[in-house]
């Protein structure tokens, strides 16, 4: 029962805020919105047994990049941040998005895992965590890719200071 | 490594030396460079000759230049007799130029670029002549015609040159394009190019029977082979109908004309025919042809020099009228007398042009004999080296034109070619007339232009030495090399390369000869004489003269209205045609589809351009629509 | 009622959605740059789901590729956005239409 609630009430904050990043005319309220979504995603990754995750949620998305926004955000400070001019491509687009979702939904639901689909805490073995089992994956199986991931963040990090360089 | 390399590398490498540091760095410097280059030559040649003359020959394949498959075209020299007298010609004649160049080209502007393309067009026709196979002789063929068109060409500002270098590109491609189906029958039939091949007696006779039909008519396929051949012989050697080019080529500066459109490049033709005798003396219509082309263009030529009025034209069609009898020895069976011909030819025309380019010289590049006269005061050397050149061209015994022009007539007269014989002879005659004829309104009489007869000098040293030494040859060469008659030294030396297998000479009685040779004495003379009586006893004769066969005068001094001719035959339909397809149908019917090829995309694109409205959020918006049909169609079917 | 696989998966598609309308309707270069980030997240919560329900750990590490690439993105992104401030003086989307047709 406590794991309903807890689902209802971070999914509601999830999605309000997700609301407030979209609608708020000044970028930096939608910035501070945005962390409230990160928590709560964040408090979503716990429930699903996913801790690591979590907290990598919280240190990297909510303290680094989210941060990295305010920073550009202050930086330019941009005196338009308002919505696009004609209202009849404000409706079209939140149409076209509900069309989406609705296509997601219907597959969801079509699929059957809505009775189904079960969702508990994982079963480990002795002595094992999420935190072991995950490292135990990722730097046996998905070794490269880890890897890979470090040569495109060195890659990103270089091309970034290449292209905001004044020159 | 052969000694006769050398020939070939010295004037190639003065080519690339001046072609390369010329303009920067030589320029009138470029005299040394390319006199070094063709001294080399001469000496080796030379040498080479009396090598020869020893028994020495060359036939070795330098490199493999084409193998594809059993396909060779090598790279090879060739040196016997024939070549041995062709290399002497080239290079005696290109030597005296080069010496003579220093004199008359020496305040002229592209100075080095004169001595370049007198490098490249001596190693050109050196290769020409050295080459063991036909395709070597294509080459060489080729770039003399190169460096023809640009030393005829040299002062290219002149329309006139311009155009004349153009001609002469042009009537020489006509006949390259008969030489070069000539040369593609040769490789099919001998399955190679190298004259080892194809004059091979037995194979020769192997393929005798194989005829062609060409036009409804039976060839063999000996006498196409050898007509594509004298096609080219044709355009080279400025033989009827393709002869006009080489009066025109007298734009060019006069050692040009002398060395390439008199002495060596317009007798590669007859040294074709000669090199070739294996095979043209098995074509029996093509002798034909060869004979009457000669013969015909022998009187050509003569009748025309007798009407002209500028010294460089009548020297020309002099020229011309001397290839025709070169051309038609050959013809006949006589390629020794050809050779021969071309041989002393070659000296004393030579002579005769530089002599020209002399006069022309002192009288400020005019050449209008009919302003000349008396100069023979003011131009000593010029005066006696002109005359000593008249004499060997007219056939005055012993000078050099006698031994071999009176060779000619009498192998034709021995070969039953009588009609031959008989225009041959009264050509003989008339050049005789024509050549004096200049020679008096040049030299003797009383100045018709004072103001440009007080002007007149002789010319400098460098250029009166080449006068005198090729005097001295022309003196010479006939009968050191011809006497006695028939049976002289050349006949020796050339003998054995020069006549070909199967073949049986005539030989005429001694008694016959002896009359021959007194009759075209006789028939020189009597030019020689009615020249002076018309220039120089009794000046008003030639206007009488022409008065009274105005048509005739009036047909001659216009060449026979060939070009008129060529212009309303061949020039002006084309041009008519060109002009027609130009605006009519390349502009209306060609550029119209390619244009309307580029006009529909361009119509779409003006239609579709506006799709791509620049807007970031109308891509995305696309994107997501697309992407919610493809989700559409793949999850409903 | 149980908690359900869909449960997440549709609260992932509504985060989704809300993205996407953010690209769709902001003209503010950093908010559409942000509401991509919502629908990164939303394909994280996504993938967690599964992973639960497939007992399998392949999801989560799949997270941290996708933090990666969207730390990557954000970092190329945003100095984009300076570069592109620095020579317009603005970062409003439907004013950088240069590549109009």
């Amino acid at each position: 029962m406590m794991a309903q609630v807890a689902f209802y009430i971070l999914a509601v904050l999830a999605v309000v805020s997700a609301l407030g990043v979209i609608t708020r005319e000044n970028p930096v309220h939608s910035a501070l919105w945005m962390l409230l979504t990160f928590f709560s995603v964040a408090g979503i990754f716990v429930q699903l047994g996913a801790e690591f995750v979590a907290a990598i949620q919280v240190l990297v998305y909510a303290g680094a990049i989210l941060v990295l926004y305010l920073f550009v955000v202050m930086l330019l400070n941009p005196r338009a941040g308002g919505f696009i001019r004609m209202p009849a491509k404000y409706i079209i687009g939140s149409a076209v998005s509900i069309v989406v979702f609705f296509q997601i939904a219907i597959t969801v639901w079509s699929s059957g895992i809505f009775k189904n689909g079960t969702i508990g805490p994982l079963p480990y073995a002795e002595g094992m965590n999420n935190v072991r089992a995950y490292g135990n994956v990722l730097f046996t199986k998905y070794l490269v890719p880890f890897e890979i991931a470090s040569l495109l963040l060195l890659v990103a990090m270089i091309g970034a200071i290449v292209i905001a360089r004044k020159d | 490594m052969h000694l006769e390399v050398l020939i070939l590398l010295g004037p190639l490498v003065a080519f690339l030396i001046n072609g390369l540091f010329g303009r920067l760095y030589i320029k009138n410097n470029a005299h040394f460079v390319a006199i070094a280059g063709v001294g080399l030559s001469w000496i080796v040649s030379i040498i080479t000759f009396f090598r020869v003359m020893g028994g020495h020959s060359v036939d070795a394949t330098l490199y493999n230049w084409v193998a594809a498959g059993k396909f060779n075209i090598p790279f090879g020299i060739l040196v016997d007799p024939l070549t041995a007298i062709m290399l002497i010609v080239v290079t005696t004649v290109s030597t005296m130029v080069h010496i003579y160049s220093m004199g008359y080209m020496h305040d002229d502007e592209g100075y080095w670029r004169f001595f370049t393309y007198l490098s490249i067009f001596t190693f050109s026709m050196l290769i020409l002549v050295m080459g063991n196979n036909f395709l070597m002789l294509f080459v060489g063929w080729e770039l003399v015609g190169l460096s023809s068109y640009l030393l005829i060409g040299f002062w290219f500002y002149k329309k006139s040159a311009a155009d004349a270098c153009k001609k002469a590109f042009v009537m020489n491609r006509i006949g390259d394009f008969g030489f070069y189906i000539g040369l593609l029958l040769v490789i099919v039939t001998f399955q190679g190019l190298n004259y080892s091949d194809a004059f091979q007696y037995e194979a020769i006779q192997a393929i005798k029977a194989n005829t062609y039909t060409v036009f409804g008519m039976q060839f063999s396929l000996i006498d196409l082979m050898t007509l594509g051949l004298f096609c080219g012989a044709m355009g080279k050697s400025a033989q009827f109908p393709l002869h006009t080019w080489l009066p025109d080529a007298m734009e060019g500066p006069t050692p040009v004309s002398a060395l390439i459109h008199a002495a060596t490049m317009v007798t590669a033709g007859v040294y074709m025919v000669a090199r070739c005798n294996a095979l043209f003396s098995e074509a029996h219509i093509t002798s034909m042809v060869v004979v009457y082309v000669g013969m015909f263009t022998a009187f050509l030529g003569a009748t025309i020099g007798l009407t002209q009025y500028d010294l460089k034209r009548i020297l020309a069609y002099s020229t011309v009228s001397q290839l025709g009898y070169m051309i038609m020895a050959t013809g006949v069976g006589a390629y020794v007398a050809g050779i021969f011909h071309l041989f002393t030819h070659a000296f004393f025309k030579g002579l005769l042009f530089l002599c020209s380019g002399s006069v022309m010289h002192a009288m400020h590049n005019d050449l209008d004999v009919r302003k000349m006269g008396g100069l023979k005061k003011k131009m000593p050397i010029t005066y006696w080296t002109y005359l000593v050149g008249c004499i060997a061209i007219a056939g005055i015994p012993p000078l050099a034109g006698f031994w071999s022009k009176d060779e000619i007539l009498a192998m034709t007269f021995a070969n039953g070619h009588m009609f031959p014989w008989f225009v041959a002879t009264v050509v003989a005659g008339m050049t005789a007339f024509y050549m004096f004829r200049s020679f008096f309104l040049v030299f003797e009489g009383t100045p018709r232009n004072q103001h440009m007869h007080d002007h007149a000098h002789e010319s400098p040293a460098t250029m009166t030495g080449p006068l005198v030494f090729l005097a001295i040859l022309s003196v010479l060469a006939g009968a050191v090399f011809g006497y006695p008659l028939e049976n002289g030294f050349i006949h020796h030396f050339l003998g054995p390369v020069l006549t070909p297998e199967g073949a049986h000479p005539h030989h005429l009685e001694h008694s016959t000869a002896l009359m021959l040779m007194i009759l075209s004495i006789v028939v020189a003379a009597a030019g020689i004489f009615i020249s002076w009586l018309y220039y120089i006893k009794v000046p008003s004769l030639p206007g009488k003269t022409v008065k009274a066969f105005k048509p005739v005068h009036t047909f001659f001094y216009n060449k026979w209205f060939f070009d008129e001719l060529y212009d309303a035959l061949i020039v002006f339909p084309i041009v008519t045609i060109s002009r027609f397809l130009w605006r009519g149908f390349d502009v209306n019917v060609i550029d119209f589809t390619v244009n309307a090829f580029g006009k529909v995309p361009m119509f779409i694109g003006g239609v579709a351009r506006h799709l791509q409205t620049g807007r970031m959020q109308t891509y995305i918006f696309t994107m997501v629509v697309g992407v919610i049909v493809l989700f559409t169609i793949f999850y409903t079917v | 009622m149980e908690l359900t696989l869909a449960h997440y998966l549709i609260l992932s598609a509504v985060i989704f959605a809300l993205g996407m309308t953010g690209v769709l309707i902001r003209k503010n270069l950093i908010v559409m740059f942000m509401s991509l980030e919502l629908m990164l997240n939303a394909v994280n919560i996504n993938l967690a789901a599964f992973s639960n329900y497939l007992q399998d750990m392949t999801g989560q590490i799949f997270i941290v590729f996708v933090m990666a690439v969207a730390a990557a993105e954000a970092a190329v992104g945003l100095a984009l956005i300076i570069s592109l401030f620095r020579n317009k003086q603005t970062i409003n989307a439907e004013e950088l239409n240069i590549m109009r047709g």
